[in-house]
């Protein structure tokens, strides 16, 4: 990360340290995102399976996924966020992460 | 076609020539050896926005994901070799344990068909017909769907 202050010591750690902290604290959004294969029944399934989540709440993220293109399933650290994608990915579902903003 | 659903699994009894060659088909559909169907089955994690990230992924995270979808593709492959004949028919077992394996493997069919052809929306809800090798592709894009469906219904993920 390049220092936005003047270098003056401390104050450009303390500017670093901020911004880092910040970028830390930005969730990353699990998304998932329609194809025009993948059955709907199956990706409701896959997301009770990966997330825990209800029959009810996958159908809602799925419906999201078939009419508006994609729908964010999850948010939070970025290594679990990988983890997450990784897991939908090996049951075939397009999923990427994005940094919420 | 018959097909009976116990706990022990599907058996497919009865099959006809073009549902057996349709079936042959599949782990050389699932295969990702081409670029439109590796990109889709082994997609980019950030979409392309992260070009290092998306590279450590290949790098690390795609091997698993490749042996995995092999070791269900080699499953599917070895229900297929041992199909029964009777008079012209072919019987099909499909383990309850080796549900997954198909599911996964006819979907991954499905996309790499999907990807190579170019399907869309509109061609998979019927709204647009084709001739020729894309019709052929979405007939088993159906066929393959058809079947998950009825697997999904009693295999856990």
């Amino acid at each position: 990360m390049k220092p936005v202050l003047a270098a003056t010591g401390g104050d450009v750690l303390t500017e670093e340290e901020t911004q880092t902290q910040e970028a830390l604290d930005i969730p990353w959004n699990v998304i998932v995102h329609n194809d025009p294969i993948n059955l709907m029944d199956y990706v409701t399934k896959v997301l009770m399976k990966v997330f825990g989540f209800s029959q009810k709440k996958a159908e809602v993220h799925m419906l999201e996924v078939h009419q508006k293109g994609r729908s964010i399933v999850w948010s939070g650290a970025r290594e679990r966020a990988e983890f997450h994608v990784q897991q939908l990915q090996s049951h075939l579902l397009l999923a990427t992460i994005a940094q919420a903003r | 076609m018959e097909i009976q659903i116990s706990d022990e699994g599907w058996v497919f009894d009865g099959m006809e020539q073009a549902i057996v060659e349709l079936l042959r088909t599949l782990p050389a559909c699932a295969a990702p050896d081409d670029d439109a169907a590796r990109k889709r089955i082994f997609s980019a994690p950030t979409g392309g926005a992260d070009a290092d990230a998306d590279s450590d992924w290949r790098e690390y995270v795609e091997p698993g994901l490749r042996e995995l979808f092999k070791t269900h593709t080699d499953l599917v492959a070895a229900d297929l070799s041992v199909m029964e004949e009777k008079e012209k028919s072919l019987t099909l077992r499909i383990p309850a344990a080796h549900g997954r394996a198909w599911i996964h493997t006819l979907n991954q069919a499905r996309l790499a068909l999907g990807a190579r052809h170019d399907v869309t929306e509109d061609d998979t809800n019927g709204r647009r017909h084709h001739r020729g090798a894309k019709g052929f592709a979405i007939m088993q894009i159906d066929f393959y769907g058809m079947l998950i469906a009825m697997l999904l219904g009693n295999t856990e993920l």
